[in-house]
This record gives structure tokens, sequence and C-alpha cells, in this order.
């Protein structure tokens, strides 16, 4: 009975739960997300691929998928480039449809899925506004309505509607409107678990100088 | 102690689990450069790393005994090496293959240019083609921007080479389509009947093309129809001078396309002075139908039809009785059906089969003699492609036509019935991943004529560098003469044309400069003896030439632009030419520069398309030397402005182009009368042409 008990205790403290490690690993680089501007393109990269190595051993948790989705869209997003833009973004695409799978009618996969149709139609507007732009409006509104209170997917509208040239129904005035909504619930989000996503202010943070404008000239 | 001898076994029990095994190693392209940045990891584990600056690795793992080592690089393919982790360092080299390279290292490209959405390093794709200033939205027109085509400005068609435009052949989904171009009058030449959104591939080749490929002296026009339509939508075009709309259904494994579209250009030439005096202005309906299914994975099934008519009258001055004028009138009416099946069974065998009809109808009343051209065309083509070995696959099938033509001119009455059937096999071999090369043979058989003939094709391509290569082709091109000669006579045999080709290459998804020689040799070429109906196949010829191609989409921000150069020589002895010259379709220089630029603050993108060409030969009877003569040169200047913006939230584009804007005075050839003392210029039928129209996108 007594080695009993001691072999419990001691195989409790080497069989490493695996929840535990995927959270621990995952963490490291969740943390990272806000910051990512501020390194370079080739770091970035390496992140990615640390987020992808866990991604790709844990096709069974959404949040997995969710995050080597975001890292890829990040990293296509930033390539100034524009060579691989669409690759990062191929792959990203192909963890959003595993997440989707894994957990349907879920605000921020479909958020990102908006993020990625965004990406995509960065890397020419001229010729991809039509297919492109009109997935992400169509994104967009899909996750605000499982969401309405979405802080990343308000952001993402916010922002884009901000620098969308008027012609095509952009408009400073009604972004700011929504990077505003978009920041005060940023403020109070309060996420299930450490994992799930918190990350995204830093999109706004150019904005943010003419929120307080606006406020002042009221 | 027995406690003790429990601790002991309980520590070997758990403790192996902390073994390391330290993998390192260096990742390089095929090339032989480092890939920093790369993602080298034990597969379904946490243990891996990023490649440094220098392509080297090395991280230690906990994983034991056999696992699978992945490396990936984006654009690159993953590579898998099996690995035997035990503790003791394992080094491992990798080599990744760009994706971009479909096939091994180097892809076959002597004489041919690429459009595509999905392959990366394409020349064009579907939307340059669209968005070409002088083009209006035609196919044919923006391949004319392209080296080793003419201008030529008073017909429809590509003229390749030294080619005529019936030596150009397109094919849709590998099918041949019997009229791709609108019927068309003289002296005015017509658009294609398919807009370019249809495809989503396009290769255009001026030479050395493959065996599946026959029935053209000089190109090969090569679409491939879309898939599944991305989504449901409709869209509304309304244009200055005509109206059209589509809409789209997409289910998840299917999807139908409805199009219909009718354009009256007599409001135009109302508010537009035209120097052609029409006595209809050509009036044109279209309806279309496209069907997509994928049946499973691999298995994908397409039908697509159109139906179209058209209308149109109009003067020419007659030079032999002058003050008075000839009339002609053309109605037309077209049907294109076309059906087809592609799956992949046992793992690599590739198999397509289609079917197409097409049914032309040219009513043409000229001078109260009545003229009509009936032609139907059924066609079968099945195609296969099967891995060998992993250096060598091959591609065989075979294609049946059944051709009848029926033509009448008043009382008189010619008919007849072609059955033509060709087969053909090829092979593509990778000796290294730089030096590759496809080998191919066709058997064609015409029972109109009674002749066979064999052509064998060997194309060549030599990598020098990551994206450098030269290319080489030969091949031995066989056609059918042309139905007008049949109505004559059926003794005659195959026109034929032998092709050299040789090129360098560099492309990158920024650049691509090409640079290609060719020499083209023609035999027995239909040939016109004294007595005015009876022909044989002692034509001949041959055209020579070095074309340039450059094309640059990085160096200036939203901008990208092409400069084509062709130099030509050529001279053939054909059809009724008395003596070896230089045909009517053919400039020694010709210089096409195309730009596009974007400014994304006003969502407009504006083209500007110039072309230039050295005179081209025209007939003169006083001249004493056939093709004496050349006419001045030709120059043209066009714009093309399209604004992206909304209407009631719906995504719009606002289009308008205009041709020639500084008022060339072009003159493309002359017209004499029979005694030769009168002449008249062959003009294009207005100085300008303005286009403006709104597409409506509806979701």
């Amino acid at each position: 009975m007594k080695y009993l008990l001691i072999t419990l205790i001691f195989l409790s403290g080497f069989i490493y739960s695996q929840d535990d490690k995927f959270n621990k690993a995952m963490s490291r680089y969740v943390v990272l997300i806000d910051s990512m501007g501020s390194y370079t393109f080739d770091k970035r990269v390496e992140i990615k691929n640390a987020v992808d190595r866990i991604a790709g051993s844990e096709k069974e948790r959404w949040l997995a998928q969710y995050y080597g989705a975001l890292f890829n869209i990040v990293c296509g997003f930033t390539d100034t480039t524009r060579e691989k833009t669409d690759a990062f973004l191929d792959i990203a695409d192909e963890y959003l449809k595993n997440a989707e799978n894994l957990k349907s009618q879920e605000s921020e996969i479909v958020t990102l899925q908006a993020y990625s149709a965004l990406a995509r139609m960065v890397v020419n507007p001229f010729s991809r506004w039509q297919a492109y732009g009109t997935l992400f409006n169509k994104k967009v509104e899909e996750a605000l309505e499982l969401n309405p209170k979405n802080p990343r997917a308000l952001a993402l509208k916010g922002v884009s509607l901000y620098n969308m040239p008027e012609p095509m129904g952009g408009s400073k005035a009604k972004g700011l409107v929504i990077i505003q909504e978009a920041y005060d619930n940023f403020l109070v989000e309060k996420p299930e678990s450490d994992l799930h996503p918190n990350w995204g202010i830093s999109m706004l943070n150019q904005y943010l100088k003419f929120l307080n404008e606006n406020k002042e000239e009221k | 102690m027995r406690t003790i001898l429990f601790f002991v076994v309980l520590a070997i029990f758990c403790f192996p689990a902390f073994s390391q095994t330290k993998i390192s190693g260096t990742i390089k392209t095929q090339a032989g450069e480092p890939l920093p940045g790369a993602n080298i990891f034990i597969k379904d584990s946490y243990d891996g790393i990023s490649s440094d600056a220098e392509g080297n690795f090395s991280f230690l793992t906990e994983e034991e005994g056999d696992a699978v080592l992945v490396a990936s690089f984006v654009g690159f393919k993953s590579k898998e090496t099996a690995v035997s982790l035990t503790g003791a360092p394992v080094v491992v080299d990798i080599i990744l293959e760009s994706e971009a390279k479909e096939i091994r290292g180097v892809v076959v490209s002597a004489g041919s240019f690429e459009a595509s959405d999905a392959k990366k390093g394409v020349v064009l794709r579907p939307i340059d083609i669209i968005t070409t200033a002088g083009a209006n939205g035609d196919l044919y027109g923006a391949l004319n921007t392209l080296p080793g085509t003419q201008q030529v400005g008073e017909q429809e068609g590509l003229f390749v080479r030294g080619g005529s435009s019936a030596e150009t052949k397109t094919f849709i989904d590998d099918l041949l389509v019997q009229n791709p171009y609108f019927s068309s009058v003289p002296d005015i030449p017509s658009r294609g009947r398919f807009t370019p959104l249809l495809f989503k591939g396009t290769i255009f080749s001026t030479g050395g093309y493959s065996a599946q490929y026959g029935q053209a002296l000089s190109s090969a026009l090569i679409l491939r129809s879309q898939d599944l339509s991305p989504d449901t939508r409709s869209a509304i075009s309304l244009l200055a001078v005509g109206v059209g709309g589509a809409h789209t259904h997409r289910w998840e494994n299917s999807s139908i396309v409805a199009a219909a579209d009718y354009t009256n250009l007599a409001p135009y030439f109302a508010a537009v002075p035209q120097r052609t005096e029409w006595d209809k202005a050509p009036e044109q309906g279209s309806g279309q139908l496209v069907y997509r299914n994928k049946v499973s994975k691999s298995g994908m099934f397409k039908a697509y039809s159109t139906f179209s008519t058209s209308d149109l009258a109009l003067f020419f001055p007659d030079l032999n009785n002058l003050g008075n004028k000839l009339r002609f009138a053309l109605k037309n009416q077209n049907l294109f059906f076309s059906t087809g099946y592609s799956d992949i069974f046992f793992d690599d065998l590739t198999f397509s089969a289609g079917y197409s009809y097409s049914n032309n109808n040219d009513d043409i009343l000229y001078e109260g003699n009545e003229l009509n051209r009936d032609d139907n065309l059924h066609q079968v083509k099945v195609t296969m492609q099967k891995g060998i070995t992993s250096n060598m696959f091959l591609t065989f099938g075979g294609e049946y036509h059944f051709l009848k033509f029926d033509n009448s001119l008043s009382t008189l009455r010619r008919e007849f019935e072609e059955n033509y059937a060709a087969a053909f096999v090829e092979t593509d071999l990778f000796f290294t991943n730089d030096l590759a090369a496809r080998i191919g043979l066709r058997f064609d058989n015409s029972n109109i004529i009674g002749k066979q003939a064999w052509s064998p094709r060997v194309a060549l391509a030599y990598r020098l560098a990551e994206d450098n290569s030269i290319n080489f082709a030969y091949g031995e091109f066989y056609q059918t003469p042309e139905v007008n000669f049949l109505n004559f006579t059926t003794d005659l045999n195959f026109e034929n044309a032998t092709h050299y080709i040789l090129n360098y290459q560099y492309l990158t998804n920024r650049y691509t400069f090409r640079i290609e020689g060719y020499y083209k040799d023609y035999s027995s070429l239909v040939k016109q003896q004294n007595n005015f109906l009876t022909y044989n196949n002692e034509g001949s010829g041959y055209a020579k030439g070095i074309e340039v191609f450059w094309r640059d989409r990085a160096t200036f921000t939203d901008t990208d632009y092409w400069i084509s150069y062709s130099y030509l020589d050529t001279k053939r002895e054909y059809r009724n030419y008395p003596t070896l010259a230089t045909p009517t379709f053919a400039a020694e220089h010709t210089l096409s520069i195309v730009m596009k630029y974007f400014i994304r603050s006003i969502t407009t993108s504006f083209g500007f398309t110039y072309s230039y060409a050295t005179g081209r030969p025209y007939y003169n009877p006083n001249n004493p030397v056939f093709h004496g003569d050349r006419t001045k040169p030709f120059q043209n200047l066009s714009f093309n402005a399209s604004y992206l913006t909304t209407i009631f939230d719906k995504f719009t584009i606002v289009f308008f182009s205009i041709t020639n804007i500084p008022g060339y005075e072009n003159v493309y050839g002359y017209r004499y009368s029979n005694d030769g003392t009168v002449s008249q210029e062959v003009l294009p039928p207005s100085l300008r042409t303005a286009f403006i129209g709104l597409f409506i996108s509806i979701d």
C-alpha cells in the first residue's frame, strides 16, 4: 500500500499532462501577438514556425488550429514583398477549415476568415476587391452576428472602413465610431482562459490619437 | 533492500523518456542556396527549430525510436525524412524544391506564353487580359500585345510569325473551336466569341507546341475553362452599346451560370461619325449556359453552350464604277456546345474526354447574290496521362472530327463531308533536375483529301540557374487545306510547316525576360495554277525572326508594364502569288508597350498601350514587283480606365476606353479597280473608338 502510494506520487509528477504541455507551450507565443509588429519579418517567421509545430501535432484542439492560422495570417500580411502572402494564407485557410470542423459557429474563427480575406485583398486591391473585399465584409458581419461584442471583428471592421477609399464606401468618421466601440470592448473583455483569444488591441494603436481628438472636439 | 530495489526499477522504468537526441544539418534550395527561416521538426511533436541565416539547424528532441523529420518552408514543397532517434546525434542535409516549378526543376517553355490564376510566375493573368488598353476586353486583342503577333487592323485573328490567321487555332479544354471569332465583313475586324473570364488558364503558343494539338501550322491558343464558380451572385453590365446580365448559382458540388447579352451599335454610330457607310449597324445577341459538377474528389464534369446571332449591312464604294455603291449584308447564327469529363484513376492515370458540336451559318447578300455558308463539326477527344517512372510520364490519346460543309451561291451548291482522325503519344522525361525533354509523335488522317501525315515534335529545356533556362523546340505541323480550296478540288495534300525555336528565359514573380529566335520552313502550301480554278501543293515559303519580351511588376509601386518587340523576315509563294513575296499581313518590326497603373486612393486603374509596326506590303497592279509597295508605319496609343466603386452598396466597375488618342492616320492597305486606275485606302472604320460601360455585381 505504501509502495503503491509512492508510485502514484511519482507517476503523477512524471506523466506530464498533455493539456498542461499544450497550454504552457502555446501561451509563450500567444502573449507575443500584439507585439509581433516590433519584430523583424524573419523573427516573425521563426515564431510562426514554433506555433506551426504545436498546431501540427494538436489537430484536435480548435485553439491550436486558430493560432496556427493567426500567425500565418500575420506573416502573410506583413510580407512586404507580397511574394509569399498567398502561400502563408493558403496554410492559414487550411488551419481555419480544421478549426471550423472542431468548433462551428465560433465568432473568433470567422473573424480570422475575414482577416485572411483582407490580407489577400491587400496584395492587389484592384483585381481582388471583388472576390476578397466582398468575402471580408461578409465574414466580418457573420462574426459580429455570432458575437456583437467581439472586439477583434469590430477592430477589423473599423480599421478597414477607416482606410477604405470613399468611392468604395469607406469613411474615416464611420470607421472611428467602430474603432471606438472595438476599443471599449477590448478594455472590458474577459477571455474564458489565458489561451482564449484576447489579442488585437495593437491594431488600434495608430487610431487612438484620433479617438482622443474626437473627444476633445466634443 | 527491497525498497531500494523498487526505486531503482521505478527509476529505470520512468527515466528513459528523458534521453535526448540531437538533430542537426543544413537546409538548401535545389540551386544550393541556404534557406533561412525554414521549419524543421519531428512530426507530431513540438520539437523542432527554424534554420538560421546560413540554413543550419540543430535541436534536441526527447522523442524516441523511428520518427519522421519534416522540413517545410513557405513556397516550397515540404520534405519528410525518416530518422531513428536513439540518443546518438543525427545529421541530415535537406534540399527543398520550389512549388513554382510544377514538375521537377524545369518546365519546357519554348514558344509559349502562359496565363493562369493558379500557377506562380506566369507571364499574363486573366485579369491582365481584361485590363489591357486597346484590347477592349477581347482575348485576341490582348494577345496581340505579345511578341510574335502582327498588328493587322483590317482583319480579326492572330497572325503569328509570318503565318496567316487561319494558321492559328483555338482550343477550349483541348477541343478545337471551328469559329472562335464573330463572323466579319471585309476590312472590318470582329471580336472573339469567348470572354477571357471564362478561362482559368491560357497558353498562347507561337510555335513548337505539343503533339496533343494538330491542324494548326503556326500557333495554338489553348484555353482551360473555369472550374466551379466560387459563389452565388448576379451581374449586370450596361454599355453605351448594349446590355448584359448573368446569374451564377453555386451549390455544394455544382454550379450553373446563365448569361445573356445584347448589343446594337446604331446609337453609337449615330453619335460618333463613321467612315464606313452602314446600312444596318451591327446588332448582336447571345446567350450562354455553363454547368459544372464536381462528381467526386477528382472527377469534374463540365458542359458549356452558347448561341449567338448577328445582323449587319454596309456599303462599299464600287471602284470599277465610280459613284456606285455595293451593298454587303451578313446574318450569322452560331451554336457551340461542349462537354467534358476529367478524373484521376489508379492514383496517377489522368483521364479526360470531351465532345463538342458547333454549327455556324453565314447568310450573305452581296449585290443581289445570295451566298450561304454552313458548317457543322462534331468532335470527340480522349487524353490520358500516366506516370511511368518518377522521371517520366506518358501522354497519349486520340481525336475524331466529323465536319460537314454546305456552301451555296444562288443556285450553285457544294456539299461535302470530312472525317478526320488523329492519334498522339508524348513523353515527358526529366534526365536531371535541370534537363527535361518532351518528345512526341502525332498521326493525322484526313478522309476528304485521302492523306496521312506523321508529325514528330521535340522540346528540350535546360536550366542554367534557379530562374534562368534555355529552351529548344523542333516540330512538324500539318493542316488540312482551307474549305475555300476544297470547294474546288479535293486532290490536295496537307500543308506543312517545320519549326525550329531557341530561347533564353529569366522568369520570377517580379520580372520576366525572354529572347527567342526561330526559323520556320513552309512547304506543300496550296498554290493556285494559271488556270483560275486549279490548285496544287507546290507553294512554299519561310519565316524567321527574333523576339524580345520584358515584363516588370516590381520596380514601380502598383505599376505593371511589358514591352514586346518582334523582328520578322518572311516570304512565301502560295495561293495566287505569282512569285515569292512577303504576305500583306507581315511587318518587319513590331513593338508593343503596355502599362498599367493603379492609384489606390481613387480606386482607379489606368492603362496605356502603344503599338508601332513598320509598313506592310500591299498589292499594286501598277507596280511590276508583286507586293512591291509598303504602307506607311502603323501607330496606335490606347488608353483605358477602370474605376471601382459601389452603387447602392453593390460592387461596380465603371470602365472607359479610347483607342488611337493622338489620331494617327493609319492605312492598312489599298484596294484597286480591276484596271488599276482607281485606288482606295483601306482605313479603320473610324479614327478613334471609344467605349464606356458599367458593370454591377449583385451578391
